[in-house]
Parts: C-alpha cells; structure tokens; sequence
C-alpha cells in the first residue's frame, strides 16, 4: 500500500509543521505599523514583558505589518469588528478612523496628559474627544549644508523666493545630468505630496474651506505650486534630465545635496561630527504666510469595537509613560511626544535640542487629512501633470478641487 | 505561544472539516441527483450511474457554486451600489460603470489611464513579446544538439517571473542610478563610439515615442487627431477591398473581418453611448441596425443559427434599453428626462427582430429590408433635421469640403473649450457604421458594379475626412501655438514629447527606467520580452507540425530560406501565432504582480494596468462597489477575446 | 546536475553520412546558431545571476555604482544573518505548510472530479463538463470582491484558510481538463473488468485510475506548485499579519520596509532563498512542463 503509506506521511509531515498550541490568557493584541525590526524587539523583549508582570492574566501580543495596505487592514478590522485592542495610526488618521474609535476620555485625566505636548494630543483627538495616545514624534525639518551653500549666510532661506535663489545657486547640470542638487525632497524626488501640503499652510493658506469644502482653488495652493514648479526647472531644465549620480549613505552627506527634507532616520547619526555643518531650519514660507515644520505624529488608539477599554487604555498609558517614552526614542530615532522626556535628550544631544526647538516653534501637525487614500494619488497625479508641464495651472487648481469636492463627499464629509 | 503555529492548527482543523463537508455534501448530491433521475422514471442502472456522476463531480460542483457563482452574482450585485466597506450599501444604478466607461472624475480618468496602459502592452508590448518568443522557437527548432538544454533555459524566465524575488531583481538591476543595465550600457558607450550612439538613439526613440503617446493619452484637446486615425483604418480597409477579384475565400476572410469590426463597434457603441445620459434614442436604432445587418449577411450566407443569434440579441438589446429608460430617474436639475423616445426606438427595434424572428426563412430577408430601411431612414430624417448648420452631419459636410473647423482661430479659451466640442465628436461611430453597411451591401448584393461604386465612394469619402482632418489637426496645432505665445502663456500640448525631441541625448545620458513616466512601461515591457517563454513552446509545438515535405518541395522550386519563412512556415503557424496575441492582450489586462513590485509613487499612474486599478481601488481605497463594476468590465473584454479565439482559430490557418 | 549532459557538444554536431561533404558548411552555420542561442541564454538567465551575486556583496558594496557582477569579498553572513532571523523561518514554513496543504487539496479533489468527467457516463456530464470550461473564460478579478467579503464573514481574515482551501473544491479548470485529457486515454478495459470483479467506481478510481495516472497527476503536481510557491495577491490580501506571511509577501515586504540605502543583499538573499526550491523541481521535472504546455494550450498554473 504505497500510496497509502504516501498519504500518511504526508499527514506526518503536516503535524510535524504545527506546534502545539497553549491556552492562554486575556490577550491584548497590539497593531504596530511601518517601525524597524529593532524598535519591535523593543516592544517584545521590553515593553511587553514589563506590562505582563505589572498586570495578572494578561498577555500581550505585538503584530506588525507596513503601510503599503495598511488601509485595507485596518477598515477590515473596523468593519468585522473583529481585531487587535491597539491599532498603531499615522499623523494624518484621525478624520479616517475617528468616529470608529474608541472615546477614552473617561479613562484618562487631566493629569495623565498633561505631560504631552499639546499638539500631539490634538492629532489624536476627534470629534473634541481623545482616541488614542501620541507615542512617537517625527519634526521634519529642512537640513541645509552650510559648508557646501555658494553662500553660507543665505542659510536658511524663510521665504518662496530666498529659497529659489538658494536652489539656484546650488545646483548644476551637467551633460543632461544633475551633479549638484540645490534641493532633494523627501522621496529622494522633486516632489512629495505631503511636502506640497506643508508648502500650502507656509503659503498661508489651508486644505479646507469653512464648509469643509476643498480649499485646493486658494491663492496660497497657487503659491505652493509655483513654487515647487520653479524649483524643479532650476534644477531639472528638462523632463529628461537625469538624477544624481549613485552615493553611499545618506543623502546630507553625500556632498551632492546641499539641503534637503529628511526624516531622521536617513540623516547621520547625531554623533556624526558632519552635523556641525547641518543648520536645521522650517520650510519657506510664501508672501502671506509663516515659515512651518511639518511634524508627524503616530499615535496609538483604541478601536470602537474593543468592548471594554480599560485595559488597553492602560497599556497606552504604561507605553507612553515618561521611563519608556525615553527608553523608545533612543531605539526608535523618533522624538518622544512628552515634553518631560525630552530634558535628558536636549541637555545631552544639541542636534536633538535645536530639532525640538525648531518643532516646537514652528511646528504643525500632519493631521486632520480626509479622505487620505485617495487625496494622495490625486496629488500626485495632478500636481505631477502641472510640474511636468502637461498642465496649466489653472487646470492643476480646477482638477485638484472638483475631484477632492467629489472625494469628499463620496467619503461622506460634505454635506 | 506561536502565534503561527496556531493559526497552521486551526488551518489544518478547517481543512479536515472541509473535507468531511466536501464528502458529506458529495454523497448528498448524489442522492439528490438519483432522486431526480428517479422522479424523472429512469431505469435504476441509469440512477445509479447519475449518482455516481454526480458524487464524484460534486468538489467541483459545490466549489463552483460557492467560489464562482455566488461571488459572480455577488459582484454583479455590488457593481450598482455605492459599497464601500465601513459604510452603508445604496442602489445607484449604472453610475459606477457610467464613471468609468465614460472617464468621468478622477477614478474614471484613472481607469482610463489604466485602460491606455493595457492597450499600449497591447500594442508595443504583445508584438515585441511574440517576436522574441518566434525567434526563440524558431533557434530552438534547429536541429541541434543540446536544444533541450537551451529549451529548458528559456523557458525558466515564465516559472520564475510569477514571483516577486525575480522582479526585485530586475529593480534592482533597472535602477537609473548606477544600476547594472544603465552602467553596463554606459560602459559599452565609452569604450565604442557606435554603441554610444546606438544607445542614444534608443533613449531618443523611446522618450520620443512615450512623450507623443502620453500627450495623446492625456485628454491633450487635439481635436481631429482622434478621428485621423479611424479615418486612415477606413481608407486602408476600403482600398484593400478595391483591389482585386472576389474569391471566395477572399470574401469570406473580408466578412469576417468586418464582422470583427462590427463587433468592437458594437460593444464600444454599447458600452459608452447607451449609458451616458442622456443616451441618444437613436444610438438604439444605430445598434439595432447594425444587428440586422449582421442578421441579413448570416441568412444570405445560409446560416440560420448565426441569424438567430443576431435577432435574439437584438431582442434582448432593446428590452434592455427600455428597461434602461424606465429605471433612469429623471434628472434633478430640471433637464427633462423622457423614457417615451427610448422606449418608441427600442418597440421599433424590437418589432423588426420579433418580426424576422417569427418570420419563415423565406421572408425573414425581406422583413429585415424593410427594418434596415426603415430603421436608416428614422437615422437619417434625425440627423438632416436643423442640423446641416451645425448638428454633426453639417461638421461631415465641411470636412468633406475642407472648409476648416477652426476657421477662426479666435482665443485661448476658444481652442481650449469651444473647439474641442466642435469637432466631429461621434464621427467616427457613424463614419465606422456607413463603412460597415457598404462592406455588408458589397459582399451581399449580387451586383458588381454597385460594389465597386460602393467601396470606391466609401474610399473617397474617408480619405477626404482623413486628410482635412490631418490638415485640421496641423491648424490647430500652429493656432494654438500663436495664441498661447502671444498671451505669454505655456503651451502645454504634447510637452514631453517636445522635450524629448528637441534635442538628441547627450553621451552623458541613461535611460530613466522607473524613475519616469517615459519609460515604464517600456520597463514593464523588457520584463515581459524576458519571460515569453510559454508562447515560444507554443510556437515550437506549432513548427513542429509542419511537414517537412512542405520544405522539400520548396528546396526543389529554388524558394530561398526567407521565402519559405514567408510563404510556408508563418502562414502554418498563425494559430499560434493568433493564439499567442489573444493570451498576450488578456495578459496585459491583467498584468498585476509586476507593477505591484515595479512601481514608485512616480510611474504608479503611468504603469497601472487594469487590474491593478481595480486593487487600489478596491482593497487600498476599499471602494467596494466601483471595483465590481471595474471587474465586470474586465471581464466582458475577456470574454470577447476569448469568443474571437475561439471563432477564427480556425480562419487564421485557413488562408494557406 | 542532470542537465549537464545535454550541454551542447560542438564536435557531434554533424549527421552521419554527410559527414565529408558538408561538414564546413554545417559546422559555420552551426557555430552562429549556439552563438546566439547562448546570447539569448545570457539574457534569461542573467537575473537569477546577478540576485545571487548581490546576495553576497555587502551593504556598501550594494550602493555603488554597479557593474560587477561577482562581490569583492562572498559575505556569506547576509545568509547567516537571515537564517538567524525568526521571520524568515516563520515564513519559510508557512510557504511550505500553505503550499504543501493546498496541494494535496487541490490534487487530490482535481483526480477525483476528472474521474467524473473522463470515465463514467452520466446524464448532464457534458453539461457539467461545458460549465467548468466555461469558468475558464471568467477571469479572477470578478470573483475577487465577494470572495474577499465571503471569507470576510467565515471569519477568515487574518487566517490560512482563504489561501488553502478554496483549492480543497477542485480549483482551476485548466488543471482539471488536463488530467481529464489524460485519464480519457487509459484503456476501458481495466476499469470493466474491475466493475465485474464488483469493484464499485470508487475502488475502480483508488486501485484502477489513479496509480495508472501517476505521470498526469505529477504534471499537475509541478504545475500547481510552481503557482502556489510564488502566489503574492492572495497571501497579500488575506494573511495581513505578520507571523503568517508565506514567503513571497515576506520578501515583498523586505523591500517595502524603505530603508535608506535599500539593504539589497539582504533581499536578494531572502530571493535566493525563495527561487531556489522552484528551480530545483523545475531542474528534475522539467518534461512535465513541456507536455503540460501543449496539453493545454499555455495556461500555466
């Protein structure tokens, strides 16, 4: 009975495959998106074991996934009602996901916020309620070469204009191809959907209308896109132009990019000597408005389904508390949210202190963005077309907001 | 506690239960079956064979069931609703395909777009993938030693390109900066001049081209250009049917191409001009006109199943369109929306087909004459009235005289807006149908000389459209230049195409690969020449089959190796050949794990195949409902592909 | 490696008989022909190169410009450090586990449902048989929703069960036809002999059909398993959960991760890793491939 036998080891085999399984405890299930392999040990190894300990019977389990189909992930739990107790969300979330997550305010005192800064504690709120704990903060500042500016005393530039002289000055082509780049977004790109955001509010101006209508029409999305338009020709006279020849390393240290917007897990070490060569500045700001620092918040909430909170509210207070709050900025290179965690980080680290000063002058929150899945394709389609020249302006502006008007009102935000 | 090894348990669990369900309802279905078979009085031999039968197809029988039609009927469901996931379900009719077929708004526009990337894999992509794959089967089919080995390497590529290890390869090595194909091909460029300058003229090439297909792409108002291109097809078509004397084998290959023609005309007519609103009552008749011409050439070539079809789905045409009619809930703005001329033009369409129908053979053909003409006479008597001045039969008129649309350039906001609207807008759908019905008449009709007086008129006629057209477009190209110069303002018509053109690459230059529009899809493109390997095989079995005599004989005429290349190995392998573009368009529709692994914010839009539209709306923007109506269509495309596989598999070889 | 031998031999080209006459002449012609048969052999073959020679280069390395293909020093550590890395067993088993359940799912059902259609006579056979041809035309995109929503409320998110046991219903009709094709040939003889031995069709299809089968079904097999091993979408969609990705989503999401500079021997490894058990079967099981090909008409698995 060959066949037989065949059947049965393959049965074996699949037994091999599955351990057994234990019976468990109250399981808090915690949803961590897009962090490093090592600030996840942290969660497993650290933060976990200790809320373990100081809480009987519960157990707490860390997943993860990226933020490629973070969406779809988490509406699926939403609308199954069936998930983790913590779901790990971006800045920009809380008009998403607000009214489908928990209100914790009962839970929380006045006293057990009053350590954040209160912009963090805005990004997670919804609706005049909170929905979650900031954990992590990310102030995405400008970083300007001083040593490698043409000229060091135009750093940094504060206005639309100062900073297109900069970029000019800056930047070469040669042969077709870029060999110095006045400027490098985000994206190692010309161009960010949540840089053009970020330019609309310095060019004074907003992403909504009192009715909560698009406000994409505005003199100061004009602005922006002006220019972001500007800057690009300056350093990329044509489409075809080719990109920077390949470097080791981090963009800011590569000698070729004299300023730039990084996040700083892609800047130098902050022990990095270089940094004595990197001014840290906010965005330039247009005619009406202020210079700003784009900051990022990612916070952590309860979900609406999650049928008795206390717990999980418990574990975002244990993981945001002062201890581990330090604790994970140094794995995580993120900022704390809590002003108190921050002492020991300014009064040791000078690129930290002059970051969080700069943050906490200049800096707003990437929050309250409706509708995010679909406005970001439609900003880089449409502010793509205007940049590569196959759209006028005024069309770029029309597009921008009969489509978001429609996006909006599809997703249930207008009237 | 493994997490993991939980769910393996659990999944274990549920794969024995589905196994005793999946038996359970096996032995059920089989009862059932013999059951009815009993009910129905056969004999118990036959029960028991029926129940064995059905025992031992029910996986699939209750698979089917519930992962295909349940799903199917499902999403058929969903694709007239607003579903998104997280919100409430509402009936909105046909909105969502009316958004998409029509490109309207930023998803409609998207699809769009994701439609022109299809077609341009369609067009550049299958072509260049079925020559790599012939050339390959061919080498293959020397006879050689080792060309097992050889065989077995190029088929490698198709098992390895399903996955995405291999496609970060090619990332990797397609990265602009310093990745191994551009540093390679700069290498070669040092080291000789020629390969410097072949490789700029592949960037200028490629750039060139993927700068005027995006401009043309981009909704660009270029006016005529849309229609030259009909125009020229009809001219070509035209003047191929005045050559020559009528074989029969000729006349047959030319009725189905026309039959094809019609086909695509048909389902383009369908699908964008019955649900845009307001429909044109007499796009109905159109179509119904276009069906009874296809009726009357299947009852004349003495195939009564094919007339049937004909007269059944015109049938079902105009119940539909009247149905259609009656569930449109009239406009909210006040622009008055009546069912009554719809439902008039679907009981006149409908009356002929019933009448054909019922009719006996003998008389079916003159009642379809009598329905056509009728029906062309309605067509006719609404397109003279009051609209010789500007209705779309005047706009014929003056292309046909060469008296220019734009004969006032006028201002910007003319040329952008108001010129746009003016030009031939459905020309091309009733230019397709008057070329359609003189190809029909000419095959049809006994008559020679009406024939020829037929196709050569059809000739003339679009061959003035074409070249006015052309002229048109060239107007109001340098009337649009001359404008926007003069207001100081920046041209912004097939400007990456301009680009690319002005100037001839530096030496310095690389092509961009993922990191610009221009050139992902040719990215896209290389990827898919690299692992052709599934239709090289099917050309080899194809080679393999031609007899050798064939070339013995040819050897003994003299016939040098190209002409029998030409003369008997091409035309014995077109069904694969024909085979090979089928599977290669239904491909490029669904091209999925590639882009989803090649993409960059960037060159996301520019690469999107249709498929992969249909995954970001549904599971990353969870616009459940518009993804149905994405799918359906989809999958009507596929069908038709396949049904014109299936149909002239056969024709293809025929020829020899 | 069992290939070796059919590596092309320039000196045996000639076929006996006309050795004398037109040897030159065959052997120039000869000697073009395997010069571009190997280039077209460079070019497919040159990625799976190049992902194993990245796999060994360092981190540096990795960022510069590239032209060579070999690394200056093997870093065997890359692999070192990915075996040592929990997530890369994890997934490696749960490809294995999902593959291997699938499978015998899948192959199993698939014997038993062709049996139906290539060996008994029954009323509504054909009608049957036309319909599950029929689902070949229906392309997946239009079942993908409801099927997402149907697991949806089976609870099956965030589980194996949407990946593993769809294929438990017979899945894919082009695999169903093939072993059909096949099982059709077998001579009806044996079966009716069996049946008056008083074999009932089951015992007939257990002791008769299926060990007669064996090459079909090892077509099948290979087929199927090439599908399932690289299968991204449905791993993608379903799983969601980190601790059972299979290993396409796993090295998917070693890219997507955005680090700064891209770590590409550390994917490229985790490539090598996930190619190399396809390529193996493919090495031993390659006829299958090539008379599945013609047995269906080119719809690979």
């Amino acid at each position: 009975m060959k066949r037989t036998a065949l059947f049965a080891s393959a049965l074996a085999a699949l037994t091999v495959l599955v351990a057994p399984a234990a019976a468990q405890d109250q399981t808090l299930e915690v949803y961590i998106t897009g962090l490093t392999e090592d600030t996840l040990a942290w969660f497993n190894t650290e933060a976990a074991p200790a809320f373990e300990a100081a809480h009987e019977g519960v157990n707490v389990e860390v997943i993860t996934g990226g933020w490629g189909d973070f969406d779809a992930t988490v509406a699926g739990w939403i609308t199954t009602g069936d998930g983790p107790e913590i779901v790990y969300l971006g800045s920009e979330y809380a008009a998403t996901y607000g009214r489908l997550l928990a209100d914790i305010s009962s839970y929380v005192t006045e006293e057990d916020l009053s350590a954040f800064l209160p912009i963090a504690v805005e990004t997670a709120s919804w609706d005049g309620a909170l929905r979650g704990f900031p954990l992590l903060m990310s102030p995405r500042p400008t970083f300007y070469r001083t040593d490698l500016a043409a000229d060091p005393a135009a750093v940094p530039p504060l206005t639309f204009a100062d900073a297109l002289s900069f970029v000019a000055a800056n930047s070469n082509v040669v042969d077709g191809a870029m060999t110095q780049m006045g400027f490098m977004d985000i994206g190692s790109g010309l161009f960010d959907a949540q840089e053009f955001v970020a330019y609309i509010w310095s060019a004074g101006g907003e992403l909504y209308n009192e009715d909560g209508s698009s406000a994409f029409d505005s003199a100061a999305t004009a602005e922006a896109l002006q220019f972001m338009y500007d800057r690009r020709r300056i350093m990329m006279p044509n489409e075809n132009t080719a990109g920077l020849p390949p470097f080791e390393g981090t963009p800011i240290a590569s000698n070729l990019v004299v300023s730039g917007i990084f996040p700083m897990w892609n800047m130098p070490a902050t022990s990095d000597p270089l940094w004595e060569n990197i001014a840290i500045a906010p965005y330039p700001a247009g005619a009406n408005g202020e210079p700003v620092v784009q900051v990022f918040i990612d916070w952590l909430s309860v979900p609406a389904y999650v049928e008795d909170p206390a717990t999980a509210v418990e574990f975002l207070k244990f993981i945001t508390n002062q201890e581990n709050a330090v604790a994970l900025s140094t794995v995580a290179g993120f900022t704390p949210t809590r002003t108190d965690a921050w002492e020991d980080l300014r009064a040791s680290n000078a690129v930290w202190d002059q970051l969080l000063e700069v943050a906490v002058e200049y800096g707003r929150p990437f929050s309250d963005i409706r509708a995010s899945a679909e406005l970001r394709p439609l900003i880089t389609e449409q502010v793509t077309l205007f940049l590569t020249d196959q759209q006028s302006l005024e069309t770029t502006q029309q597009n921008l907001k009969d489509e978001y008007d429609a996006i909006l009102e599809d997703n249930g935000y207008l009237g | 506690m493994d997490v993991a090894a939980q769910a393996r348990l659990d999944n274990l669990l549920w794969a024995a239960a589905t196994v005793i369900f999946i038996a359970a309802g096996s032995v059920l279905l089989g009862l059932l079956a013999r059951g009815g078979a009993r009910l129905a009085r056969l004999s118990d031999a036959e029960g028991r064979k029926i129940f064995w039968g059905v025992f031992f197809a029910s996986p699939w029988i209750i698979g089917f069931f519930i992962f295909v039609v349940g799903p199917a009927l499902a999403s058929l469901l969903y694709s007239f609703t607003d579903y998104k996931l997280g919100d409430s379900m509402n009936f909105v009719g046909l909105d969502n395909y009316r958004e998409l077929l029509l490109g309207e708004g930023a998803h409609g526009r998207r699809f769009a777009g994701a439609m022109y990337n299809s077609f341009y894999y369609a067009i550049i992509g299958v072509p260049l993938q079925i020559l790599t794959a012939l050339a390959m089967a061919l080498l293959l089919n020397q006879a050689l030693r080792g060309v097992r080995f050889f065989r077995l390497i190029f088929y490698l590529p198709v098992i390895l390109a399903g996955g995405p290890a291999i496609l970060l390869a090619w990332r990797y090595m397609l990265a602009s900066n310093g990745g191994f194909i551009n540093e390679a091909m700069s290498a070669a460029g040092n080291a000789f001049f020629l390969f410097d300058w072949l490789k700029r003229t592949f960037i200028f090439l490629v750039e060139g081209f993927n700068g005027f297909y995006s401009g043309i792409v981009r909704g660009d108002p270029i006016g005529p250009l849309k229609y030259f291109i009909p125009a020229l097809i009809a001219v070509l078509f035209l003047s191929t049917m005045l050559r020559g004397e009528w074989s029969d084998s000729r006349r047959s290959r030319l009725l189905r191409v026309s039959e094809i023609v019609g086909a695509v005309l048909g389902m383009v007519l369908v699908a964008r001009g019955l649900i845009a609103l307001p429909i044109d009552p007499f796009l109905i008749v159109g179509i119904g006109l276009i069906l009874a011409a296809g009726a009357l050439s299947a009852h004349r070539n003495a195939s009564p199943r094919a007339a049937t079809a004909y007269l059944v789905s015109g049938i079902v045409l105009s119940v539909g369109a009247a149905l259609m009619a009656i569930a449109t809930p009239s406009a909210e703005d006040g622009s008055a929306f009546s069912a009554l001329p719809y439902l008039l033009a679907s009981a006149l369409v409908a009356a002929v087909f019933a009448g054909a129908l019922v009719a006996s053979q003998a008389r079916r053909a003159s009642v379809l004459l009598i329905g056509l003409a009728a029906g062309s006479l309605a067509v006719l008597v609404h397109l003279s009235a009051g609209q010789f001045d500007q209705g779309q039969l005047g706009l014929i008129f003056q292309y046909l005289t060469f008296q220019s649309a734009i004969a006032q350039p006028g201002d910007l906001a003319y040329l952008q807006e108001t010129f746009p609207q003016a030009s031939l807008s459905a020309f091309w759908i009733w230019g397709g149908m008057i070329a359609f019905f003189g190809v029909l008449i000419a095959l049809n009709g006994g008559n020679a000389k009406l024939q020829r007086w037929l196709i050569v008129g059809g000739t003339v006629v679009f061959a003035l459209l074409a070249v006015n057209s052309l002229l048109d477009t060239l107007r109001y190209f340098s009337a649009f230049n001359d404008v926007a110069a003069a207001a100081g303002v920046q041209n912004y018509h097939f400007s990456l195409f301009r680009q690319a053109t002005q100037v001839f690459p530096d030496s310095q230059r690389v092509p961009l690969w993922m990191s610009s529009e221009l050139w992902s899809k040719p990215s896209l493109i290389l990827i898919t020449m690299w692992s052709s390997g599934a239709g090289m095989l099917i050309f080899l079995a194809a080679l393999k089959g031609i007899p050798r005599v064939f070339y013995e004989a040819a050897d003994v005429d003299g016939a040098s190796r190209v002409q029998q290349f030409f003369k008997i190995t091409l035309p014995l392998i077109s069904p694969a050949m024909f085979y090979n573009i089928v599977i290669g368009v239904i491909a490029a529709l669904q091209t999925f794990e590639s882009i989803y692994i090649l993409q960059t914010p960037t060159t996301q839009d520019s690469l999107a195949s249709a498929a992969y539209f249909l995954f970001v709306r549904t599971f990353r923007q969870l616009a459940i409902g518009e993804g149905a109506a994405v799918s359906w269509i989809l999958a009507a495309i596929i069908v038709f592909l396949t049904v014109l596989q299936f149909r002239y598999s056969r024709w293809v070889n025929y020829e020899s | 490696m069992s290939t070796l031998q059919h590596t092309p031999d320039l000196s045996v080209n000639v076929r006996p008989g006309r050795r004398a006459r037109y040897r030159l002449n065959l052997d120039a012609r000869s000697i073009v022909f395997y010069a571009i048969l190997i280039a077209f052999s460079l070019f497919f073959l040159f990625p799976l190169v190049w992902m194993a020679g990245t796999s060994l280069k360092s981190i540096e390395e990795v960022g510069r410009p590239q032209l060579s293909l070999l690394p200056e020093v093997p870093q065997w550590s890359n692999y070192g450090n990915l075996f040592a890395d929990p997530s890369f067993y994890r997934a490696y088993v749960n490809s294995i586990f999902v593959v291997v359940v699938t499978l015998v799912g899948t192959v199993g059902s698939i014997s038993f449902v062709a049996y139906a259609f290539a060996r008994l006579e029954w009323r509504g056979r054909n009608l049957v048989f036309a319909l599950m041809l029929g689902t070949l035309m229906l392309p997946a995109q239009a079942t993908l929703v409801p099927q997402y929503v149907l697991f949806y409320n089976l609870g099956w998110i965030r589980t194996f069960n949407p990946i593993t046991i769809p294929g438990f219903f017979a899945g894919g009709a082009a695999m169903i036809f093939l072993l059909r094709q096949f099982m059709v040939g077998i001579p009806k003889e044996l079966d009716e002999a069996a049946m008056i031995d008083g074999a009932n069709p089951l015992q007939t299809w257990w002791y008769i059909i299926l060990p007669l089968s064996r090459p079909a079904i090892a077509t099948i097999t290979v087929f199927l398993f090439v599908g399932l091993w690289n299968n991204l979408i449905n791993p993608l969609l379903y799983l969601q959960k980190a601790e059972l990705f299979t290993m396409p989503v796993f090295v998917a999401g070693k890219f997507n991760l955005q680090e700064s500079p891209i770590p590409w021997q550390t994917i490229m490894a985790a490539s090598v890793t996930f190619v190399l058990p396809v390529l193996v079967i493919f090495m031993f099981t390659q006829r299958f491939f090539v008379q599945g090909i013609a047995a269906t008409g080119g719809k690979e698995g």
